[in-house]
């Protein structure tokens, strides 16, 4: 709701199309890919209509714009879907392009880059390329009044959800997962946000399980000024 | 049978030993960081390191026998070996031509792959690893867990109670710098007494017929020097067209695997020392098979730098052992499924396709990209467990149609309604607490948005 | 035969050709080259010395030289060529040689052994000098290839005295090779 929510602050029309299912990436991820051309045919089906397609999700998104190319015939319809599909900080920041935000959020924030989001859609800079450094997230983030970012010992190690390996590799998931958790809350974070609501979901449950344990939210409830 | 998972996990609960073992390692992964930092050019570096690795690749059968032409007019001995049994049985008929019964051997995965030292012993030999962590695992009889730091998964403890029974070293004297004086006066009778020095490669050269060893010990160089026979183990994707390259790569190898600028030795060996000889053999064992294929040849272009482990977050907390592979990591998890799809089926899926080995790759080989190919691959093979392959199949079939998807939904609403049912549904729940379900989904609250709007 | 066998093989599955990149000198270059090499050399536990000629250094290290030293010097041919077995170093405490090229990248010395009788002497002894006179240092290790002997029967770039960190990351100077490497800097 957040995501919807801020587009429309901003002055976008946003449709949500009700007969849409999901974009298959756990087929894609797991290598099982049977009837992911019907699904991914039936996504390309429900959005080519509009202007844009916009996820909170990266990884969603990644699945798209990386992927569909091999599991969709090639046509309008699927060429525009595959080229217009965007997650949604890359969306403010390169499409949008804005320059400004309405909100507040008074708190130290542990911004978790997921690792679509970083390095399939290069929604920052990562620290194992020796590049300029830059973070759209972090640019949209700077936006938003009395926010603290905190400093993280490891700034974009991964967190361990992974899709089904969160499941089939559950010891390794949680010995990453607790790693992560313990980063943020070491360097003073109250809230752990991220561009992926998989990556927010499995620290969640790691939380659950321990004592050191924050809020999480995801960066559109930010971009927002939505109370923690 | 056991698999990635279930090792991974034991190393986890019950060896106590993964929050030390992933400090170790990402403390490697920052120094790298820190000395690519000292290089602008550094993604440059990598480009040309690919670009010229891939050329290589492409011209492979032209270099090779470049290569071996000049080896001979260098009168070092070139031997060719399809499989591991053709490369141990060449060693073996060069031991038993000298009559030799002691070899010391530094480091080379490539023997490891082979089970060199299995063979060799079998036949009567005496084999020494000289590499200090490759003779700590060889005392303790278990195989390397990382390619560059081969025993990063001991504790000093654990060695200085290894070297007490095998040196008679001080009981319970644990420091790094007395062990490593226990081992070098060992080894040094070792290298002494040795008929035979067998070595890897790490980079082998067509315009000149040489061959290059980098080490920070120094035993590829004391196991050359002095035993009168000199025999190279390489696969033959080690191969690169002229000395000139190894500017690229004498630059990205140690900054990549530990952080230095450069390895304590970089040797080049053109000739066998005086009053020796040398010999070169190598090894295909499913190199060319692997260059045929467009999705993973990359993967030859590997320069054994140990990066993508030291980055790898499941490598570090999961352990090198628990591959049940020669090379672990990332890069064995591409390698391995190509050499024996079976063995090594559950590999492509240790991973959370995070990107991070690829990124730090040297020789930019999209490893990530490799392992979720090879996911399929094993899916069409048919190797994915039942249930999971069942679940995803009607996965597909239920989001093909908006009406089953409701549906779907609306199932797992009653299912998580019942705590005892959706805790277990899945090993999600031993050490998380369950997402808590939404009163109402996106879609519910969407339509009745619409609706008050239409009002 | 398996040579046959193997190139068989390559010669089906090859890609088309992917042409070789050029090998421009982009390598890194500083400023102060010689400063530059001093911070390598510290960073990777080497010491240096500088004198103002070889025979300075020569004299110099000759007056200290104690009883109990075994000292190999790589320029006294003709004594070397009169020992027999490379494993006769086995007590050298000193072995000292002459470095063609000086990298300040990595603090890395080239050793040409093409002429030399043994090479076990530079990695046998418990202490290593290695004379380089600061003319012959360059920025990095592109420069370097192009200044070696490609065809040197053995040549090694040797960047510090040997080391290792395998027991618990514990650096570790003075695994199997030298304890020690002095640079010797020659600057007239």
């Amino acid at each position: 709701m957040a995501t919807l929510a801020l587009l429309e602050e901003l002055g976008v029309t946003v449709v949500y199309p009700t007969a849409q299912t999901c974009c298959g990436q756990p087929l894609i991820n797991t290598g099982c890919t049977y009837n992911l051309a019907k699904a991914a045919a039936h996504f390309v089906d429900t959005f080519c209509a509009f202007d844009y397609i916009v996820s909170p999700s990266a990884s969603c998104a990644a699945a798209v714009r990386h992927h569909y190319h091999k599991y969709v015939p090639t046509n309008t319809a699927s060429e525009h879907v595959i080229n217009h599909t965007f997650e949604l900080c890359e969306f403010l920041t390169d499409v949008l392009k804005i320059e400004s935000l309405n909100a507040r959020f008074p708190h130290k924030v542990g911004l978790h880059h997921g690792c679509h989001g970083l390095r399939e859609f290069n929604l920052a800079s990562c620290s194992e390329r020796n590049e300029a450094a830059y973070s759209k997230p972090v640019q949209l983030l700077n936006m938003v009044k009395d926010l603290e970012l905190v400093k993280l010992n490891r700034a974009d190690e991964c967190c361990g959800f992974g899709g089904t390996f969160a499941v089939d590799q559950e010891s390794v998931s949680c010995a990453m997962g607790r790693s992560r958790v313990h980063d943020h809350v070491s360097n003073g974070a109250t809230v752990i946000i991220s561009t992926d609501t998989s990556c927010l979901m499995h620290l969640e449950g790691i939380m659950g399980k321990q004592k050191e344990s924050i809020a999480t939210m995801h960066i559109a409830q930010v971009l927002r000024g939505e109370s923690l | 049978m056991t698999n990635h998972a279930q090792r991974a996990s034991a190393f986890i609960h019950q060896s106590g030993k993964s929050p030390w073992h992933d400090k170790a390692l990402w403390h490697v992964r920052t120094n790298r960081d820190k000395a690519m930092a000292t290089i602008p050019e550094w993604e440059q570096l990598r480009e040309t390191a690919q670009q010229i690795k891939a050329h290589t690749a492409s011209q492979l059968d032209d270099y090779l026998v470049q290569f071996e032409a000049n080896c001979k007019s260098n009168g070092v001995h070139l031997h060719w070996a399809q499989t591991p049994d053709d490369l141990n049985k060449i060693v073996l008929d060069i031991a038993r031509a000298k009559g030799a019964k002691h070899i010391v051997k530094s480091k080379s995965m490539l023997t490891e792959e082979c089970h060199l030292n299995e063979a060799l012993e079998g036949a009567g030999l005496i084999v020494t690893d000289t590499d200090l962590g490759e003779r700590i695992v060889q005392l303790r009889q278990e195989p390397p867990s990382h390619i560059v730091l081969p025993a990063i998964h001991t504790t000093k403890e654990e060695i200085g109670e290894l070297f007490h029974k095998h040196f008679a070293s001080e009981k319970g004297n644990n420091d790094p710098t007395y062990l490593t004086g226990i081992a070098r006066k060992a080894l040094r009778d070792d290298f002494l007494g040795a008929d035979i020095g067998i070595t890897g490669v790490n980079f082998a050269i067509a315009e000149t017929g040489g061959i290059v060893i980098c080490t920070n010990e120094g035993n590829a160089d004391l196991g050359t020097a002095l035993p009168p026979v000199h025999i190279a183990c390489m696969g033959i994707e080690k191969l690169i067209p002229a000395i000139e390259h190894l500017g690229v790569f004498t630059r990205l190898l140690a900054r990549s695997a530990t952080g230095q600028a450069i390895t304590t030795y970089t040797s080049h060996f053109h000739k066998p020392r005086r009053g020796g000889e040398m010999h070169i053999v190598m090894l295909d064992n499913g190199r060319t098979a692997l260059l045929g294929e467009p999705e993973f040849r990359a993967a030859l272009s590997c320069i054994r730098c140990g990066a993508c482990m030291n980055t790898c977050p499941v490598f570090r907390h999961g352990g090198g052992h628990s591959y049940g592979a020669t090379i672990p990591g990332p890069i064995g998890s591409t390698l391995g499924p190509s050499q024996n799809i079976k063995a090594h089926q559950s590999l492509p899926f240790a991973c959370t396709l995070c990107g991070s080995c690829t990124a730090v790759c040297p020789v930019n080989i999209d490893l990530h990209n490799q392992l979720l190919t090879w996911r399929n691959r094993i899916a069409k093979a048919g190797y994915v467990p039942l249930v999971k392959r069942l679940t995803m199949k009607l996965f597909g079939i239920t989001i093909a149609s908006p009406a089953l998807y409701g549906l779907a939904n609306c199932f797992i609403k009653v299912v998580a309604k019942v705590p005892v049912l959706y805790r277990n549904l899945t090993p999600w729940g031993k050490q998380r607490s369950m997402p808590v379900a939404a009163k109402k989904t996106f879609k519910t609250m969407y339509v009745e948005r619409e609706r008050e709007q239409l009002k | 035969m398996s040579k046959a066998e193997i190139i068989a093989a390559i010669q089906k599955n090859k890609p088309p050709l992917v042409p070789l990149p050029a090998m421009v000198d982009y390598g890194i270059t500083y400023a102060d080259t010689l400063s530059q090499f001093k911070e390598s050399l510290t960073s990777i536990h080497a010491l240096l010395e500088t004198y103002s000629s070889v025979d300075n250094f020569r004299q110099t290290f000759t007056k200290t030289d104690q009883a109990n030293n075994a000292v190999y010097w790589q320029m006294d041919h003709q004594a070397n060529e009169t020992i027999n077995m490379p494993h006769d170093y086995a007590h050298l405490t000193h072995a000292i040689y002459q470095g063609c090229v000086a990298v300040a990248e990595n603090g890395a010395i080239f050793i040409d052994f093409t002429n030399e009788a043994h090479r076990s002497p530079f990695v046998l002894a418990q202490n290593l000098y290695i004379i380089i006179d600061q003319k012959h240092i360059v920025d990095n290790m592109h420069q370097a290839y192009g200044k070696i002997n490609h065809q040197c029967s053995y040549g090694v770039f040797v960047s510090g005295p040997s080391k290792t960190a395998d027991i618990q990351q514990s650096l570790v100077i003075g695994a199997h090779g030298v304890r020690s490497l002095t640079v010797i800097l020659i600057d007239n």
